[in-house]
């Protein structure tokens, strides 16, 4: 062990140069947070996929206090409730080589996990429990306004504006604000920011000698700063990420760890004696870096496998031979959980394939809406756009008039906010309010998709060759089964919710946050045109004469489709059967999810009337579960999994080994939508374990910042990412089980291999255990687990001998 | 024959405000665990009130007409005002909390809560009034509780409490005067007494005393500070707050207003205090980056301008005032969600820039200018207050001409000008007529103090958008987003008073603090 140095004594500390590549490394570590109105799941931990997850975590729990787990309680009752098998439980201790008897295990306590003291702030706060405000919610509030303020994107009407960037702006403003000392009852304390360095730089330099902080920890130490405030770090990540792929560099995250550095040598310097500073040096010098726990996670492996395990044995059972006759309807819908029971629900019609693929159906899209002068995305956080759409208006309707009325709302905004104007406003037309009033309340609201109404999308600008080049790619990603059927159905879907910030969450995180009717619409049209048809049977990739492709919704909080662009070349006929499958198929979904919804034993009028009044009531916190107990990822053929009730657990991927000799479209879905999915998997997963640091808090606190940065959970504070608990959890209990992804993949094991051996981050997910791994073998039984060491396992033998001695 | 249906329905209509409080009080404790049948009976009870109130606006009666309960125009528009928030925010709560472990107790406190502000509104008697709103302000900590493990919900709770009972200090002062003094406290007998005093004078002691007790109760800077921070308990809570109980500060001035008439001063400090927070809030409103503490200095400063308009004895359009914010903010709050869309939808088709419109302004300056100048030359009192107020609402329609979108624009820029002013003119002529000529206001020196104020907040405003980085903006925006440095030294009062261990979040490391929706555990 080092002898500490007594910090303000230590020879001079880390230079420009250890700073930058600190603060380099640990920005990488930092996982982006999407605005609002693209709100698309991230995992916030894939900055650290680079360690296994259980070390991961428990480097978090050092950092900032992160809970890589449920708690103890929480798998005991798992236990308790039959969630966690004893089967299971049993399997996963002999494989971590425990030779204790069950109960002893479930009777196993472990050691708290401390939480860390890297920053000095912490440790002090948790000296002094008494001292309220604290430092650490000090800093936070102090940072949270100067930061909102910032970045603000719409809300404030008065927004700062500096040419010293982010802290040059906190510092400017923090040392003018004489308040914060009478709050923390610390005078002087605007004059000792006031002090401060006048870049970041500066301050890193020299709180770094203050501290006495040593150059190999720097890293830790820069992570630590930026963690303390997750959400605001994601948003500079964020900013860091589109600026990236504009080729270009933001200053952001360096800034904002250099402002809460300040705050750190600030705190230490006004309150700290020479001796505090000297034990906590000491302490955290000497203080071993706990591991993972690790009797949690063989609870959670368990919590998993007793999951997997019924899954595994419907998986080897025979699976009814695909039927080759022409089917009277294919369906192709999101990848999405919520596709599953819709899916199955339809199969039930004779006659009907459906298929999975990603929501935005490969077209790397961006959109301008009716209502607006820009583009938007249309596609994953992943990709960038290569296409461009407009709305187009249908006879009658002008783009013009649309415009202005949104123009119009603008303008009443701003008169609404402004100083004088809010006076005026009330006294002229505020008793005009009794009317949204009671409008909003019989859940009445008019939305802005009336003004969409009328204009449908189109492409811009693409040459036929190029058309007919992103119809084959789309229809080879697709790998649609042949021959096709005379109506195919591209299924897009999106989520109507009423007053609530976090509505794109809701929608299809493949289409950026947006609704799919756009990549519907676009692709049916492309795919229905003649000249790219005609085209396309010269490469060999015929559609037969009479297929015509037609867009459609799914509509995830009523189950109900939308149908767009109908062919007038297809009858009537069609039309009416088509709807009632849909119908049905909707209802049947409707009273499958009824108990979820609290509304078990309802008729399927109630049901319906219920649904719907969830898209527009105003005062719903659950309009729907959206991804929650999502669990697993199987890529195959449908035939493999028609036969299973997945109860919307499962993203499910078309994939057809056979046509796949290249591996392309192996490698394709295993590096876009198995991340995506495990994006999404994480997401939950993370604000489920630790939703104070990795969730949104409760729903009915939150406060929305800076026009679409983001959510306060109250007054202020830290931006809050990651779900809301009542996305979560209903009152009583979790309706989200934090499952990592499992994913199936109809393909041998050593083709997996190989693209694991090309893509690097894809074999860390595996490897370092945020993901499980599974080979289906073409026949019936053949079902293979990936380790972590690289080796595959037949997974029958594991569970059988495991059955045989529970039994 | 008639007159005896007549006298029969007004005693049953009066029945019903006397015995709807209570009912509700019984019903919500007895319910308190079941949230349904509570809510529906909190339903019942604003049906029945807000019915019955709307006849009685109707015109069945009016004037006082019994000593024990008033039924006239100012306590039936509040019936009907809180009857229907109360609905409203009751229909609200019931799914926005679903599964929220205390939303049983919270419906209770909330019945409790509409119950005390409608027996403070119907009573007849000074002491039940004050009494009723000391009770409203003990129901209305225990919801601020809602999450009572926050510290921020503490916090601005406590502070809350401090203001409020220390105004509540000041109004049993006020009432125990009165009643030495007068020797009565049923308000009818009361305010004839104050009226037909031959020293009116007097009353200032007991004007002054309500004066700073409503101040207190209205957020008024510098205690306006637990309005800021109540966004630590559900959106409904602070929908209620903002919009049907801040405003009561304002139905007791307007009962009491008698008083002020004989107290010139308190009428001054009313003024004096409420164009300065009206100055004020506006300013830092500007600077607000999240919506609900945006809207929360938005009620602080329009609170601001209906103590102005006490103040100045526009009686009729305080009370139009209090009536319009009520609605517009609960409105504002319980649809607070939709602010992201709604900033989306903006930022996805903004305006294009539009050069600083010097000429227009010059206009409308002069056209405030002559309004201001009319009502000033007009001997009667009453049109120099219109004319001040009138001139305030002109020069805010700035922004309409401020704002970009070109000549197609200019249709529907100006469609709104009209609507506005169409609508401003009706109401403050209806609402005017509606409580007539109650403003005594002796001194025309009192005008120049809300005068000044807003043709100050006016120039800030145009010049920070003639030059959004002049050196007035720099100046300014580090303070005003500071509010002023007004609110700390409470806070720290608030924090000492209360200052047991254990209530800061320092425990814990760094992260948001606990919530009561569930109990998520750390690992131990």
């Amino acid at each position: 062990m080092n002898t500490p140095v007594p910090p303000s004594l230590s020879l001079p500390g880390p230079g420009p140069e250890a700073w930058q590549r600190a603060t380099a490394a640990a920005s990488r570590r930092v996982a982006p947070l999407w605005p609002l109105d693209q709100w698309i799941a991230v995992n916030p931990w894939w900055g650290f996929v680079d360690q296994p997850l259980p070390d991961a975590t428990a480097w978090l729990n050092r950092l900032n206090g992160t809970c890589g787990t449920l708690s103890l309680d929480a798998y005991r009752q798992a236990f308790q409730q039959g969630k966690i098998t004893p089967a299971a439980l049993q399997t996963v201790l002999r494989r971590r080589g425990r030779t204790e008897p069950l109960q002893t295990f479930v009777d196993l306590d472990v050691p708290a996990a401390a939480g860390g003291d890297v920053l000095w702030t912490t440790w002090w706060s948790r000296r002094q429990p008494a001292a309220n405000p604290s430092w650490a919610e000090l800093i936070q509030h102090n940072m949270g306004q100067y930061c909102a303020a910032w970045f603000d994107r719409g809300q404030a009407l008065w927004t700062p504006e500096s040419d010293q960037g982010l802290y040059g702006f906190w510092r400017h403003s923090t040392a003018h604000d004489h308040g914060l000392a009478l709050w923390a009852g610390v005078p002087g304390l605007a004059d000792r920011v006031a002090r401060l360095p006048e870049d970041g730089a500066g301050v890193m330099v020299q709180a770094g000698a203050f501290f006495g902080l040593a150059e190999a920890d720097l890293e830790d130490y820069a992570l630590a700063l930026l963690l303390s405030l997750p959400g605001w770090a994601s948003w500079c990540a964020y900013l860091a990420w589109q600026a990236d792929r504009a080729g270009q560099e933001d200053p952001h995250l360096r800034e904002l760890l250099a402002i809460r550095l300040a705050w750190e040598w600030v705190a230490a310097e006004v309150v700290a004696t020479p001796e505090q500073l000297q034990q906590w040096c000491q302490q955290r010098q000497n203080q071993p870096p706990a591991g993972p726990v690790e009797a949690l996670w063989i609870w959670q492996e368990a919590l998993e496998l007793s999951w997997q395990q019924p899954v595994h044995q419907a998986l080897q059972q025979p699976f009814p031979e695909a039927s080759s006759a022409r089917p009277l309807l294919d369906a192709v819908f999101c990848i999405d959980v919520r596709s599953e029971r819709l899916r199955r629900a339809l199969e039930q019609q004779a006659g009907v394939r459906t298929h999975g693929f990603a929501g935005f159906f490969g077209l790397p899209l961006q959109y301008q809406p009716a209502t607006a002068t820009q583009f938007r995305p249309q596609l994953p956080g992943l990709l960038q756009p290569a296409l461009s759409a407009q709305a187009v208006p249908e006879p009658g309707r002008r783009k013009e008039t649309v415009l202005q009325s949104v123009q119009q709302a603008q303008r009443w905004k701003t008169y609404r906010q402004s100083a004088l104007g809010g006076f005026g406003l009330v006294e002229s037309l505020g008793l005009g309010a009794a009317w949204s009033l009671l409008r909003d309340t019989l859940g009445q609201s008019s939305s802005t998709d009336r003004l969409e109404a009328g204009f449908r999308p189109q492409l811009q600008a693409l040459s036929l060759a190029d058309a007919v080049d992103l119809a084959a790619r789309v229809l080879a990603g697709m790998g649609l089964p042949e021959p096709l059927a005379p109506l195919v159905l591209l299924v897009g879907h999106a989520s109507h919710t009423a007053n609530n910030p976090h509505a794109a969450g809701l929608n299809c995180g493949a289409c950026g946050g947006q609704s799919g009717e756009v990549n519907a619409r676009i692709l049916a049209e492309l795919l229905n045109r003649p000249e790219v048809r005609a085209q396309l049977r010269q490469r060999g990739r015929a559609i037969p004469e009479d297929t015509r492709f037609v867009a459609a919704l799914h509509e995830t909080v009523t189950d109900e489709f939308q149908l767009f662009d109908w062919p007038e070349s297809v009858g009537p006929g069609v039309r009416q059967s088509l709807d009632g499958w849909l119908r049905a198929a909707s209802a049947q979904v409707r009273r499958e999810r009824a108990p979820l919804l609290g509304l078990a034993g309802q008729s399927d009028q109630a049901l319906w009337r219920d649904c719907v009044r969830r898209t527009r009531d105003w005062s719903e916190v659950r309009p729907e579960w959206g991804l929650a107990n999502n669990a697993g990822f199987i890529a195959a053929s449908r035939q493999r999994t028609r036969h299973l009730n997945l109860q919307g657990r499962c993203f499910l991927h078309n994939y057809d080994h056979a046509r796949d000799p290249g591996l392309h479209t192996l490698a394709l879905i295993l590096t876009a939508p198995m991340v995506v999915a495990h994006w999404i998997n994480f997401q939950y997963y993370a604000s489920t374990v630790d939703n104070r640091r990795w969730g949104s808090g409760d729903k009915t606190l939150h406060n929305v910042v800076g026009g679409n940065l983001g959510v306060f959970e109250g007054n202020g504070g830290d931006l809050r990412s990651g779900l809301s608990l009542q996305s979560l959890h209903d009152g009583h209990d979790w309706q989200h089980m934090p499952l990592r992804l499992s994913v199936w993949v109809e393909a041998p094991p050593a083709d997996i291999d190989t693209i694991l051996a090309r893509h690097a981050s894809v074999r860390q997910l595996v490897e370092h255990q945020w993901l499980h791994l599974f080979a289906l073998g073409e026949g019936t039984g053949q079902l293979w687990q990936r380790r972590a060491q690289g080796s595959w396992v037949a997974v029958g033998t594991d569970f059988s001998d495991s059955m045989t001695s529970e039994a | 024959m008639a007159f005896d249906l007549f006298n029969v329905t007004v005693q049953s209509l009066l029945l019903i405000w006397l015995v709807v409080p209570l009912l509700l009080l019984a019903g919500g404790w007895l319910l308190r665990t079941r949230v349904r049948p509570a809510i529906h009976l909190g339903l019942l009870g604003c049906a029945l009130v807000g019915g019955s109130a709307v006849l009685v606006l109707a015109g069945l009666l009016d004037g006082p007409s019994a000593s024990v309960i008033l039924a006239d125009r100012l306590s039936a528009a509040l019936m009907v005002l809180t009857a229907f928030i109360g609905a409203v925010i009751l229909q609200y709560s019931r799914r926005y909390l679903a599964g929220q472990a205390r939303q049983g107790v919270y419906v209770q406190q909330l019945l409790a809560t509409l119950a005390t502000v409608w027996l403070m509104v119907g009573s007849g008697h000074l002491l039940v009034m004050v009494l009723a709103w000391m009770a409203n302000d003990g129901l209305v900590h225990r919801l601020l509780l809602f999450f009572d493990r926050r510290p921020a919900a503490l916090l601005a709770a406590r502070k809350r409490l401090l203001v409020a009972g220390l105004a509540n200090v000041l109004l049993l002062g006020m009432v125990f005067w009165l009643y030495q003094h007068y020797g009565t406290l049923s308000l009818p007998a009361l305010l004839d007494a104050v009226q037909h005093a031959a020293h009116p004078e007097v009353v200032l002691g007991p004007a002054l005393l309500l004066v700073l007790a409503v101040i207190l109760k209205t957020a008024q800077l510098p205690t306006h500070g637990w309005i800021l921070q109540v966004m630590e308990a559900p959106t409904p809570v602070s929908a209620l707050l903002h919009a049907g109980i801040i405003n009561m500060g304002g139905y007791v001035l307007l009962r009491l207003s008698p008083l002020l008439d004989a107290a010139p001063a308190a009428q001054g400090l009313l003024v004096a205090v409420g164009t300065l927070t009206a100055v004020g809030a506006a300013l830092v409103m500007l600077t607000r980056i999240s919506v609900k503490v945006m809207l929360a200095w938005s009620t602080c400063a329009q609170m601001g301008l209906m103590l102005v308009e006490i103040g100045l004895g526009a009686y009729g359009l305080a009370l139009l005032h209090l009536l319009a914010h009520a609605l517009y903010k609960a409105h504002a709050f319980l649809s607070a969600g939709r602010t992201a869309a709604f900033i989306t939808g903006v930022r996805n088709a903004p305006l294009s820039p539009q050069p600083f419109p010097a000429g227009t302004l010059f206009w409308m300056v002069l056209a405030g200018l002559a309004l201001l100048l009319g009502g000033w030359l007009a001997s009667d009192r009453d049109q120099q207050v219109m004319g001040l107020l009138g001139w305030v609402f002109v020069v805010g329609l700035w922004p309409w001409l401020q704002q970009g979108g070109g000549v197609a624009s200019a249709g529907r820029r100006w469609g709104a000008v009209l609507v506005l002013c169409g609508s401003y003119a009706v109401l403050h002529a209806g609402f005017a007529s509606l409580w007539p000529g109650a403003a005594h206001v002796r001194s025309g020196l009192v005008l120049l103090v809300p005068a000044l104020g807003f043709a100050l907040l006016f120039w800030i405003q145009v010049r920070l958008a003639a030059a959004p980085q002049g050196a007035l903006a720099r100046w300014l925006y580090p303070r005003a987003f500071a509010g002023f440095y007004l609110d700390e030294s409470l806070t720290r009062l608030t924090l000492w008073l209360w200052r047991q261990p254990g209530l800061s979040q320092a425990a814990q490391p760094a992260g948001s603090p606990p919530h009561s929706l569930v109990a998520v555990k750390e690992p131990s």
